[in-house]
């Protein structure tokens, strides 16, 4: 997912992390993935959702939501 | 037998040499239990149907050792330009660098990326093949050249994010 390194690159707080979603099951089960791709963005307070192959502006949008 | 063989290679030698500009560091974390003899023989037996993987272990070993040779082999197509530094989960040394970068060693196999253009920290969980392979290249050479694909307006709004924020996207293979 392009998308999401290119948001770590930018930003030092930034964290992007791409999980293969059959090997790692139990984590997929918990974020209630049923398609792919699923995005999850996390603050410490905060967290929002979104799938599919999202433009930029939908990443920024979550993005800013948490903070 | 090579994973990245014939137009793969070609067409991969030739963007690497085009557009890599700067070390790209891959930090890949496994087991070194991932390829002991026990487990090769467990693969062997589960593919031949005579065991069954309850605990995704035979999976999970399969997926890393793939994902070595994958990240060794993209290593020797641009030696100047990506390194591979394998860190052994079943040593200290493994565990203390898994904390280090802020993992936990229990998602394996897992790709760490480092590189100058890198501010915050991009990673990578399980095996990259198919479409996910493409991205690991599209992310090298995104980290190594600097390029960056976004938007002046997106960036300029980035600049709000003063706490940390993670971005986890599931993917699947094809």
């Amino acid at each position: 997912m392009r998308l999401a390194n290119q948001f770590a690159m930018s930003n030092e707080n930034i964290t992007a992390e791409i999980v293969e979603a059959n090997e790692f099951t139990d984590l997929a089960s918990s974020y209630y993935v049923y398609g792919v791709p699923k995005i999850i963005v996390k603050s410490v307070a905060k967290s929002a959702e979104f799938e599919g192959a999202q433009p930029e502006h939908i990443f920024l949008q979550n993005i800013l939501k948490v903070i | 037998m090579a994973i990245i063989s014939g137009e793969d290679l070609e067409f991969l030698s030739e963007r690497f040499e085009a557009e890599l500009k700067s070390d790209v560091q891959l930090r890949f974390f496994t087991r070194a239990s991932f390829s002991s003899p026990e487990a090769l023989a467990k693969a062997a037996a589960a593919q031949a149907n005579q065991v069954e993987d309850d605990t995704g272990e035979i999976f999970t070993a399969e997926a890393a050792r793939v994902t070595g040779q994958i990240l060794a082999e993209l290593a020797t197509i641009a030696p100047d330009y990506i390194q591979v530094e394998t860190l052994d989960l079943d040593s200290s040394e493994g565990q203390a660098a898994a904390q280090s970068v802020g993992l936990d060693g229990e998602m394996l196999p897992a790709i760490v990326y480092t590189n100058e253009n890198l501010k915050g920290r991009s990673r990578y969980f399980g095996l990259p093949s198919g479409y996910e392979f493409g991205s690991l290249v599209e992310n090298i050479v995104d980290l190594s050249s600097g390029a960056l694909a976004l938007k002046p307006g997106t960036l300029q709004k980035l600049t709000e994010v003063r706490q940390p924020v993670s971005i986890m996207v599931f993917v699947t293979p094809t």
